[in-house]
């Protein structure tokens, strides 16, 4: 192994590919896709409120109908007609979104209000309308059977929920929610990232095989000079491009957090603060630390290394990006799978599944910072799952340096994977 | 002594005997060919000149010195099929293919001054190789392969 020429690939690797386009471009746009991720939710939110939606309530009972119209009187009124077949006739037409039809059964617990609605309805509106009727039937069962306002005060008490977690060296106020978030989109990060940066190492060996500049390179460098210049080169452009993302998150995570809170300027009053958090809606921004950043950082490096060495070894086999799906797919299953697994150990990380999947060299990248995400990992899983990467990597490397000395040089037949088992058995 | 010297070399891949116990000489100073059919592995025994790949049994020695890590930087290999860098400047490139064969920066910058001028080419130098004719290209792979102290 001569150090020097390994180096000189290396730098060519990282330098030529940090000054072009698509380095810069990609680099500009993911955190500004990133911010749009956090906006255009609010943004939506704050349009669709905007929109002024009619429900009509037609009520047999004549006593829910004006509790409804009392509580949102925007959005509920009472129509001309109780006549079924116009009131179709109206949703369908658009002309209101939706009407309620509550019979006397309702009040006597023994059926339910029926919702009708055209268009896409959507999932808060009708939640909404759910819970405005359940308060109005209580309020009017609790008239009828004449409690005391006490009793009352006590329906209408509503409770919100502050979590905290207890760590270690003391009480630490986190938003775990928000944490669960912070995992997914890790977790979905490191797996994009696989997928990109492999595609990058693997064009990258394509283009050096199907330009013939390889016969010349290999009379200079040796196949694993070449090939580990190559896969840290790379690396070390996504350690750079992950910087600078982190960076930035970090800057913009601060300022959108101050921008939610001026959309929201009644969540300065207490009641506003009390709703969201009775309905579980969190609109803060959580603090990531300094450790997660790490983590995510050494697991991704670690990852692309596996995973880029696999890549590399297909790349060298085939002589065209077209020809390499057949290769690529065991590659991507395992990627695959622990992105499959990643909703069940974000919600419970401490299971055995979790456990077991997240040490398990091939899934760890996707997974541990997942992990690391929503709970304190013990030290010696972290740890662990670090060597066993190692080791995988060492591994996958040799393997990889084997069938891509081989496949690099050979030309005109495509090979499969009992092909590529051979050249490993190759000698020099 | 042979400029060239090959004495018995086989080489095997798997199943496949791609060179039979070859032997021959190149003197100094001479022009060789070496002439086949497909298959009667003359790219082999070329590649295994330059320590690409390696002999399973037999010989091979540069100058009198066998073939191997330093006799890979006084060997300017041109194959046949030759690329280059698309999205690299040509002189970049060049330096780069002249130090990954040995060469020191500042040697490696003059040689490209000279080759470069000498083949009226030395506008290129900060052209993508995408932006040249492919007439141009085939110079290219030349400079490299001559760019060496005595090439």
């Amino acid at each position: 192994m001569d150090f020097n020429k390994f180096f000189l690939v290396f730098k060519r690797e990282y330098f030529s590919r940090l000054k072009s386009k698509t380095f810069i471009i990609t680099t500009i746009l993911a955190p500004v896709g990133f911010l749009m991720l956090f906006l255009i939710p609010i943004a939506v939110s704050s349009l669709s409120s905007e929109r002024e939606r009619i429900v009509y309530v037609v009520d047999e009972t004549g006593t829910i109908d004006h509790r409804l119209v009392e509580a949102n009187p925007g959005l509920y009124r009472i129509p001309d007609t109780t006549e079924m077949d116009e009131l179709r006739g109206e949703v369908m037409a658009r002309k209101v979104d939706a009407y309620v039809y509550i019979s006397e059964s309702v009040i006597t617990n023994t059926g339910s209000p029926e919702l009708v609605y055209g268009g896409a309805g959507g999932l808060m509106f009708i939640q909404g309308i759910r819970s405005d009727i359940q308060s109005a039937v209580r309020d009017e069962l609790l008239d009828r059977s004449d409690v005391n306002p006490e009793v009352r005060e006590i329906f209408g008490k509503r409770v919100g929920l502050q979590t905290s977690k207890l760590t270690e060296t003391g009480e630490e106020e986190t938003d775990t929610t928000a944490l669960f978030i912070v995992g997914l989109v890790f977790g979905i990060v490191i797996y994009a990232a696989m997928f990109i940066y492999g595609a990058i190492i693997m064009r990258s060996v394509i283009e050096e095989k199907s330009s013939r500049i390889i016969e010349v390179i290999t009379s200079a460098v040796k196949p694993l000079e070449l090939l580990l210049g190559k896969v840290i080169g790379v690396g070390a452009l996504g350690m750079t491009q992950f910087l600078i993302w982190i960076i930035a998150i970090s800057g913009i995570g601060s300022v959108a957090g101050m921008l939610m809170l001026g959309t929201t300027p009644d969540a300065a009053t207490g009641e506003a603060l009390e709703e969201a958090a009775a309905s579980g809606v969190s609109f803060s921004i959580p603090d990531i630390g300094i450790e997660l950043w790490v983590g995510l950082l050494v697991f991704f490096l670690l990852g692309y290394l596996i995973y880029s060495a696999l890549f590399a070894a297909v790349g060298s086999a085939v002589e065209s990006e077209t020809d390499s799906q057949q290769l690529t797919l065991p590659i991507s299953i395992p990627i695959i799978i622990a992105m499959l697994l990643i909703n069940h150990v974000a919600s419970d990380p401490d299971s055995t599944l979790s456990v077991v999947s997240s040490m398990f060299p091939l899934f760890t990248p996707m997974l541990m910072p997942v992990r690391m995400a929503v709970l304190d990992v013990p030290l010696w899983q972290i740890l662990g799952s670090i060597v066993l990467m190692a080791l995988t990597f060492m591994l996958l490397m040799w393997l990889s340096a084997r069938i891509y000395r081989v496949g690099m040089l050979m030309y005109g037949k495509k090979a499969g994977f009992r092909e590529l088992a051979r050249w490993v058995r190759y000698s020099e | 002594m042979q400029a060239i010297h090959i004495e018995n070399v086989s080489k095997v891949f798997g199943e496949f005997k791609a060179v039979d116990n070859v032997s021959f000489d190149v003197r100094p100073g001479c022009i060789y060919g070496i002439l086949g059919p497909n298959g009667a592995g003359k790219t082999t025994t070329i590649r295994m000149i330059n320590y690409i790949t390696i002999p399973d049994q037999g010989v091979i020695t540069i100058n009198g010195v066998k073939a191997g890590r330093q006799t890979q930087e006084i060997i300017g290999y041109l194959p046949e099929e030759r690329g280059l860098y698309k999205k690299m400047k040509v002189g970049e490139q060049l330096i780069y293919l002249a130090r990954l064969k040995g060469m020191k920066l500042n040697d490696a910058r003059a040689s490209l001054k000279f080759w470069l001028e000498r083949f009226d080419a030395y506008g290129w130098i900060d052209k993508e190789v995408s932006e040249l004719s492919k007439g141009m290209q085939r110079h290219l792979p030349f400079q490299p392969g001559q760019g060496y102290p005595g090439g």
